[in-house]
Parts: structure tokens; C-alpha cells; sequence
């Protein structure tokens, strides 16, 4: 997957937001970061009535615009969080029509989401809440993307070879420490030992928690903790 | 550029829960530790020591080098801050476990010399090594597999004698084995794990901070059951797993036997130590001690036990180079030799047909008293310069090719001998290294001892003894490189 195999030894995002003009490493973080945050945005389109089609071509629209002007310079303000900057972004853009006419000439037709808005929508479209603010919507879906992408990350690193299985069992324990009795049951399904289950599930807690301080962080201008950015997250979900 | 997740997300996953569990690890973990006192801060608490300075930090609290005043000794220090400990049990138990501790006087036991608190701190004053811990000294240098088998009964004896005074150490790692400049072991923080941890041991901060389940037996683990000194002994499993092949003995791990090349017999010593069932194991550290002891001294990679072992070249190089040049000299001899008998027949030819034609120039003169003016009867005139000259230089640069030849074999037999020491047994061969080293100075050797045999002039008696001599001879030179085969192999082991 794009990005999963890129290790910047900055933070992403402070790394775009350093970056000048030119800067070929500071462009490709900045690519990345918008490849990976596109959900919220589509969420938070649909959110304010647009059509899945309508919303998708907005966010593919967004993203080129953004990614053609390198426009950070536009949220000085915004800097410090990327899902706060993202967001301020996008709302400019949605109130100017303009911008949206520019951005399919500047994105010269070059692709950014590869989805139909069929898909799309399927995976990411808003769920029937009616209460909820365009804003929440996108904030959870920020979270939900984020857990996404650790735990495609997490799996991409215990699933090599034939563990698959192993963690499609075992990743129901990231959650649920009361479901320690069922590791008996769980081990003997997979052909392990109790331990090496207890073992394994402690691992995966481990990891889980440094791949998620490791993405939020990404989404950080250095010197923002990412605990209260993840309590944030944890707020938009509903809990904490 | 396009991005799509890889995988749905699990449906039975709740993202919220997954945030919520990690926060609650995170604060565990990542709570901010209380920095360690500093050295003016324990001097006010603890005036009867001089601190040196801090030489460790852990889960558990901070060790300091400190000395002693009064009997002007250095003692290490361990300090644990009273509010980091909330547990109310905890002081009766840090005073059950420190005596516990203190009564363990062994040779392989760090010496416990004194406990107590302050306002602040629970303090122990324990036995001060100048060394390195198992850890660092993996981290080093990989510990040859003899290097390792050498700790192995240290620590046997040690974690014995404790558990026979039923105190189990709960924690053994490679943090917790130390070694002194002298390679003797001390093992430290007998029961420290029980102190901390109460019954526990999984769930304790300690653990959390450490983050290392990896030597914890799996009853241990589990946290049922009731824990015992085979816990101790499933731990010792892991460190010597880990010592043997740098790595930790997790999921399908391979033997040491395949992964290093060690012996077999240890491979079967890790797999008892290592055994699930606490009834499967080792029941005594006395008797993975005396298993360990039993397997034969080349226990370090052998030629045999390596199977990625291959053969040294150099004396291989040699042989051939030795078996080359040997032809080489001898065709080139033998054929100088016939080249220079031929020259010598060919010259005296000429000398004789000259001799003959002069003769009969002279019959000619003398019988008509004329002078001949014809042709010579000869083409050539003698060739004026000595045949011998020549063919001796050539022997010369024979006799120079063979002293190379015979150095360079040896050079080569010698450094292979050398390398095949060295290898730590990842070459082989060394039986023909010796021979191809010592091959030509035993042939000079021999040929001296057979030089006097020329003096026999009794042709029976010269077959006798020589046949006698030459099989003494033979034996003898056999038996020399036999022994320095051995030699070398014991200085190998």
C-alpha cells in the first residue's frame, strides 16, 4: 500500500509543513497524507448533502488542488494538526466555486482516489444518523481511518506467511481483556500454546499502541502530543 | 496515485474500544517515571554512603555504585521511591523477601548486606560487580557456545542452592545474571519479582515497564496455578537458548543443533528446560547442571556438528601445488638430464670425427708431402665451451624452484592450519593442512636418515635394511603428524 513503507524520520506533516516549494520529499509526505485521509473528506461531503459522485469528484478535486498549489502556506493557523488544516482546507474550498472549477484544470486529470463513488459510498458513506454535524462525521471518520490504517499495518506485520489466521483470531483481543478466559479455547483452535497466545495478544497490544502513536504523530507538527490527539479521536468516537 | 485500504476492517472490531484499550496501556506504560534521586538527595537520606554514581535503571527503581564509610567498601545500591509503591502489603513483603534474600549466601549470588527505608526510599545494599550483566555481554560479542556452557553450571549452582532454601527467583533474565572480570556469575534480585509483584508477577508495573514476558514460564504467565522453582528453570531454558543462538526461543524455533552447530545432547538440555508442562521439565537446575556437564567437552562447534562446514582451501591449494610441482621438477630434471647426456654424446661425436678427420689430413700430408687444401672433412669445429657449464645453472634454478615449492607448501599447509583454528569450526581439513605442512621437511628429514644407507655395499643387506629403515620411517613420520593433528585439535577445544 502507498506509504505504508515510507519511515520519515520527522513527522509527515511537519515535514510538509516545513517543506518549500521544491522540495520533491516534503511534496511525496504530503501526497501520501492526503491519499490516506481522503474518507473523512468524502464523509464530510456527503455529510453536507452532495451526491456520492458529486462527492468524490470534490474530494479528488480537493486533493489536486491542494496537492498543485502545495497550499499549506493557506492555514497558517491550522498548522499544528493536519486534521484541523484538512478540514479548514476543505470547507474554504466547498464555499468557493471557483476553486473547484480550477481544480480539474490543475489536476490535468490525474487520479488521486481510485474508487467509484458506488464503492465509495458502500465503505464510506455516511451512516444514518441524523444528529450528527458534517464536522463529527468527519472527525470520526478521521479516527476510523486512522484505526484503519494501524491495523493494516499491525496485520501486515504479524500476518506475514501462514499467521494470517492467528491474527484474524487474535485481533478481536486488542479490545477486549476480558476475553483473556477464551484463550485456552483460542489456542487450541490454532494449534498454540495458552502462552504463546498470552504472548502473542501482549505483542499485538504493544504494537498496536506504538503503530498508533506512531500515525497520529504523522498527522503532528512536532511538540503536540499525540496522547491528547488520540483522547480527541477517542472523544469523536463517542468514548473516553 | 491511488490508496485503498488493503482489508475491510474487521466488523466484530469496535474502534472506540480498540482506542480505549490502548489509551489505558498507554498511561500504564508511558506514565511519566519518577526521575531517580540524585546522588545529594540519597547522600542527605543515606549519610553512611559515599554515591559514585547511578549504574542502573529499571522498572523497579534505580541502582546506585555507592561506598560504604565505614568499612570502606563499595556496595551497589538499589532505591526504590516509597510513593511509586501504592501497594500497602508492600513493606511487610520487601522485609519477608530481603531476609529471604540475605540468607542466600552462595558463591553465585549476589550478597545482600543490608536493607531498610527512609522517608523516601526502600534501600538495599547488596554486593557491588565490577562486570558486565548476561545482556551486555551478549550484546558485546555473540558468546561462544563454550563461553556459554562455562556460565551454565554457575547459575545451575546458584538458582539450587536457592531453591532449596525455597526461595524462587521469579525473574530470571540476562539482566539479572551478571559476570565478574574473572567470568564468575552472580545472580541478582532473588525474589525481587515476588517484592514487587506480590502473587502476580504478569500484571505488576515492573513487568509492564520491562516489557520482557519472553523468559516467564507459561504457568507463570498465565498467572494460574501455583508458581514454583520450575518456573525458574523454564527461564534458564530461555537465557540458554539465547546465549547458544543469540535469539529467543519463540514460536517454531529451531534447534541450536541446526541453527549453530552445537551438540545435539544440548539441544535435548533446552528442549527439558523449555518443556510446557511443568512436570515435562527439568524438576532440579542440579540437573540441567550435570546434563550440561555431560555433554563431551567439544561441545563447541565440531567439524562433524557443523553442517555448513566446508573444506579449508589453502591446504588443498598446497597438495595439488605440491603434487604439480613435483612432476614439474621431475620431468624437467629427467629431461635436462637426457637433454645434457645427448649434448655430451653429440659433443664428443664431434670431437671424435674431428679427431678422425685431422688424423687422416695428417696420413695425407705425410704420404705425398703436400698440403691439404680441400674442405675439412667436418662442418663444426668442437663447440669450445664446456656442455657442463650450462646444464649446471640449470640445475641451480631446479634446486631454487624446489626450495619455493617446499616453502610455499609449507606456508600454505601452516596458515591453513592456522585458519582451520581459527574458524571456530566452520572449516575443515585439518589432518591434510598438517600433512601438507609438514610433508617436505619430513622428506628432507627422511632422506637424510636413508643417505647413510649408501655405505651398505652389500646389496642383500641394503635391501634388508632399507626395507626395515624405510617402514620405520614411514611409521614414524605418521605418528608425527597424528600427534600434531591432536595438538592442534586440543588447542582448538
Amino acid at each position: 500500500m502507498a506509504g505504508g513503507t515510507h519511515r520519515f524520520l520527522t513527522t509527515r506533516w511537519s515535514l510538509v509543513a516545513k517543506a518549500g516549494d521544491s522540495d520533491e520529499q516534503g511534496r511525496r509526505a504530503f501526497e501520501e497524507l492526503c491519499a490516506q485521509y481522503w474518507p473523512p473528506i468524502f464523509a464530510f461531503a456527503r455529510r453536507r448533502g452532495h451526491a456520492p459522485d458529486d462527492a468524490l469528484d470534490l474530494a479528488q478535486g480537493f486533493f489536486l488542488d491542494l496537492l498543485a498549489r502545495n497550499g499549506v502556506d493557506r492555514a497558517d493557523q491550522e498548522r499544528g494538526r493536519f486534521r484541523t488544516f484538512l478540514l479548514a482546507c476543505f470547507t474554504n474550498f466547498l464555499s468557493n466555486e471557483h476553486d473547484r472549477a480550477q481544480a480539474q484544470k490543475r489536476g490535468g486529470g490525474r487520479t488521486l482516489i481510485s474508487l467509484d463513488s458506488e464503492e465509495a459510498e458502500q465503505r464510506y458513506g455516511v451512516e444514518a444518523v441524523d444528529d450528527v454535524s458534517p464536522d463529527m462525521i468527519f472527525e470520526r471518520r478521521w479516527a476510523l481511518a486512522v484505526i484503519d490504517r494501524v491495523m493494516t499495518r499491525l496485520r501486515g506485520e504479524f500476518a506475514d506467511r501462514r499467521r494470517e489466521a492467528r491474527f484474524k483470531a487474535l485481533e478481536v483481543y486488542l479490545q477486549d481483556p476480558d476475553l483473556a478466559l477464551t484463550y485456552k479455547q483460542t489456542a487450541d483452535q490454532l494449534g498454540m500454546s495458552e502462552g504463546a497466545v498470552k504472548v502473542t495478544v501482549h505483542r499485538m497490544r504493544q504494537r498496536f499502541r506504538e503503530l498508533l502513536v506512531e500515525e497520529v504523530s504523522q498527522t503532528l507538527d512536532e511538540g503536540i502530543d499525540a496522547k491528547d490527539e488520540i483522547a480527541h479521536l477517542l472523544a469523536a468516537l463517542g468514548g473516553g | 496515485m491511488s490508496h485503498q485500504p488493503s482489508d475491510q476492517p474487521n466488523p466484530a472490531l469496535d474502534p472506540k474500544r480498540l482506542l480505549e484499550m490502548a489509551m489505558e496501556g498507554m498511561t500504564e506504560t508511558t506514565r511519566p517515571r519518577t526521575p531517580p534521586p540524585t546522588s545529594a538527595e540519597l547522600e542527605a537520606a543515606l549519610p553512611q554512603f559515599d554515591i559514585s554514581g547511578l549504574i542502573g535503571q529499571g522498572g523497579m527503581g534505580a541502582v546506585y555504585k555507592a561506598r560504604e564509610k565505614k568499612l570502606d567498601r563499595f556496595v551497589a545500591l538499589k532505591i526504590l521511591r516509597r510513593e511509586t509503591v501504592q501497594d500497602p502489603e508492600f513493606e511487610e513483603r520487601f522485609v519477608r523477601e530481603a531476609r529471604a534474600q540475605a540468607l542466600l549466601s552462595h558463591p553465585n549470588i549476589l550478597a545482600i548486606y543490608d536493607f531498610g527505608e527512609t522517608d523516601d526510599f526502600f534501600y538495599i545494599v547488596s554486593e557491588y560487580i565490577d562486570g558486565v550483566d548476561l545482556r551486555q555481554l551478549m550484546n558485546m560479542d555473540r558468546l561462544s557456545p563454550m563461553e556459554a556452557l562455562r556460565l551454565v553450571p554457575q547459575i545451575c549452582d546458584a538458582l539450587q542452592f536457592a531453591h532449596d532454601r525455597g526461595v524462587v527467583h521469579r525473574d530470571i533474565k540476562p539482566e539479572n545474571i551478571l559476570i565478574d572480570q574473572d567470568g564468575n556469575v552472580r545472580i541478582a534480585d532473588f525474589g525481587l519479582a515476588k517484592m514487587l509483584g506480590g502473587h502476580d508477577v504478569t500484571l505488576t508495573r515492573t513487568e509492564q515497564a520491562l516489557g520482557t514476558p519472553h523468559y516467564m514460564a507459561p504457568e507463570q504467565m498465565m498467572g494460574a496455578g501455583k508458581v514454583d522453582h520450575r518456573a525458574d528453570i523454564y527461564a534458564l531454558g530461555v537465557v540458554i537458548y539465547e546465549m547458544l543462538t543469540g535469539e529467543l526461543p519463540i514460536g517454531h524455533f529451531a534447534m541450536p543443533s541446526q541453527k549453530v552447530g552445537t551438540r545435539k545432547e544440548l539441544d535435548d538440555v533446552v528442549m527439558r528446560a523449555l518443556a510446557q508442562a511443568v512436570e515435562d521439565r527439568y524438576q532440579s537446575a542440579g540437573e540441567i547442571k550435570s546434563d550440561v556437564e555431560g555433554v563431551p567437552s567439544d561441545a563447541a562447534p565440531s567439524q562433524v556438528a557443523y553442517g555448513e562446514a566446508r573444506l579449508c582451501r589453502r591446504p588443498l591449494v598446497g597438495l595439488i601445488l605440491l603434487f604439480v610441482g613435483f612432476v614439474a621438477l621431475m620431468g624437467g630434471a629427467a629431461l635436462l638430464w637426457d637433454t645434457q647426456v645427448e649434448h655430451q654424446y653429440r659433443h664428443q661425436l664431434q670431437v671424435e670425427k674431428y679427431a678422425a678427420a685431422m688424423r687422416e689430413i695428417q696420413v695425407f700430408q705425410e704420404s705425398t708431402g703436400k698440403a691439404w687444401t680441400g674442405d675439412l672433412p667436418v662442418k663444426r669445429y668442437p663447440p669450445s665451451e664446456d656442455p657442463t657449464i650450462d646444464a649446471l645453472s640449470i640445475w641451480a634454478f631446479i634446486g631454487a624452484a624446489a626450495v619455493f615449492l617446499l616453502l610455499t607448501v609449507m606456508i600454505l599447509g601452516f596458515s591453513g592450519i592456522t585458519t582451520i583454528k581459527h574458524s571456530a569450526g566452520r572449516l575443515y581439513g585439518l589432518g591434510l593442512a598438517v600433512f601438507v605442512a609438514w610433508i617436505l621437511p619430513l622428506a628432507i628429514l627422511n632422506a637424510a636418515v636413508f643417505a647413510p644407507l649408501g655405505l651398505i655395499r652389500d646389496q642383500d643387506l641394503l635391501a634388508v635394511v632399507a626395507v626395515i629403515v624405510i617402514l620405520t620411517v614411514i611409521v614414524l613420520d605418521l605418528l608425527f603428524l597424528r600427534w600434531q593433528c591432536d595438538r592442534h585439535r586440543a588447542e582448538m577445544a
